[in-house]
């Protein structure tokens, strides 16, 4: 595949991990955290600070509570470490796990703190400020679904970007691209499945 | 009870944005059948959310004072997760990010992926000393372009940008390096008149970190920062591992 001519002397020559290299790198850093290594805690935040922190901030729509939030997640994923169950999912969904329920911990905070001031009080700009958090359900479904479709295999997420974003039927992604219909209609359908899963699922599809 | 839809046929439902209360013959099956309904519920809400992508929607990294933080409260010898630092870099000018967050700026972004990947396909693994990438036009622009990497002898290595449709400017046209959160970037230099130019890369930055290519239009007003105004962007490469996965692991 093409891509990896990129490599260079940095040594990042696996630039394009096969969904198992990456699964099983997951569980080495899964297996690590158990283990208490605190540099594949780093290697972890590395991975999923940056999902961690848009959920939350996406959610939540202020950038200082998406930080405390973030914070709180991996300090909870450290000092809770001995709870995570690898044979219940994988680590990624067990965080973005722990990024829900704080986040609805942080939402209800600020509803008890916005009962003692009145709503009176609030301003304007920083109401505006929260209209993302109106509805969290599918803030968290785009978060979600922008981190998996990077994560999918180059031809289906391709496919999905073509009839998402340029609206081509599977047909005219054939014609444009020449790949056949068939291969087309199989990236899509593989392509949109996995990402409904990483919703339904809401953690980790791949690990 | 009828066969279910077809799998295929669901997917195409999804994809085509067809209403629930269209007159489609499809759409018979799926109300009568609970499983298939339920099933394609899910599949429009995946579509929907890929629709409302929008920049701020991206996996960002949190700010570094967030990781000291936790870092303070794991031990004393926890190591930093940057500690492989990229180069010094410029951010957006203020106001930038807020211009940046479209929804085209994400199609810009997924489809700048997209291009790369047409030609090579299942083809036999030639050996090609570039990778030439196309880059998208960004937002509202026109302008289209490619970008090769040339690998030369002792590791040095170039980008050969070229960008076609560039609009009229009073400006220049500088060429950027930017992770995937457009947060981080580094100015490579200047577009020759012709649209072109052959970029020499700093030595060892992570094209695995900065992994977009960006054409900005800047004005002459002294001030060294991404102007905001992008005509195209696209990957270097795809499906490139997050930093952390490449973090050493005992």
């Amino acid at each position: 595949m093409g891509t990896t001519s990129l490599s260079g002397p940095s040594g990042s020559a696996g630039l394009r991990h096969p969904p198992v290299e990456e699964t099983r790198e997951c569980e080495l850093l899964a297996a690590g955290l158990l283990n208490g290594d605190e540099r594949c805690f780093a290697a972890i935040y590395r991975r999923w600070g940056p999902l961690v922190h848009t959920l939350a901030s996406r959610t939540l729509g202020d950038a200082r509570e998406a930080e405390d939030v973030t914070q709180q997640v991996f300090l909870a994923a450290w000092r809770g470490r001995g709870g995570f169950r690898p044979e219940r999912g994988p680590l990624g969904a067990w965080l973005v796990g722990i990024t829900r329920r704080k986040t609805v911990d942080a939402l209800a905070a600020r509803s008890r703190r916005g009962e003692l001031a009145t709503a009176a009080a609030q301003s304007p700009a920083r109401r505006s400020a929260h209209d993302v958090a109106a509805s969290p359900e599918s803030a968290l479904d785009r978060v979600l679904i922008a981190d998996e479709l990077s994560r999918l295999p180059g031809p289906q997420r391709e496919v999905l970007c073509l009839a998402f974003y340029e609206d081509l039927t599977q047909a005219q992604i054939a014609e444009r691209t020449g790949i056949p219909l068939g291969t087309v209609k199989s990236h899509a359908r593989r392509g949109l499945h996995r990402l409904r899963r990483r919703i339904s699922e809401g953690g980790e599809s791949g690990g | 009870m009828a066969e279910h839809l077809d799998p295929e046929e669901m997917v195409e439902l999804a994809l085509e944005r067809v209403s629930p209360h269209a007159a489609d013959p499809r759409l018979g099956h799926i109300a009568r059948c609970q499983s298939c309904r339920a099933e394609w519920a899910e599949l429009r809400r995946a579509a929907q959310a890929v629709r409302d992508i929008t920049a701020a929607d991206l996996p960002s990294l949190p700010p570094e004072h967030v990781w000291d933080s936790i870092a303070r409260q794991l031990g004393p010898c926890s190591p930093p997760p940057g500690a492989r630092r990229p180069p010094p870099v410029r951010r957006w000018s203020t106001g930038a990010r807020g211009r940046l967050a479209a929804v085209c700026l994400t199609a810009a972004f997924f489809l700048g992926g997209a291009v790369i990947w047409w030609g090579p396909w299942d083809q036999p693994a030639a050996v090609r000393p570039q990778q030439r990438t196309q880059l998208a036009p960004f937002g509202a622009q026109r302008a289209l372009g490619t970008v090769e990497l040339e690998q030369r002898a002792g590791g040095e290595r170039n980008l050969l940008v070229r960008v076609r449709g560039l609009p009229a400017t009073a400006g220049y046209f500088e060429v950027w390096l930017m992770d995937r959160t457009a947060g981080r970037m580094i100015a490579l230099g200047v577009l020759g008149p012709s649209g072109s130019a052959t970029l020499p890369l700093p030595r060892g930055v992570d094209l695995a970190v900065y992994a977009l290519v960006d054409v900005s239009a800047q004005p002459y007003n002294g001030n060294p920062a991404h102007s905001g105004r992008s005509l195209v962007r696209g990957p270097l490469s795809l499906g490139i591992p997050s930093p952390a996965d490449r973090a050493p692991i005992p």
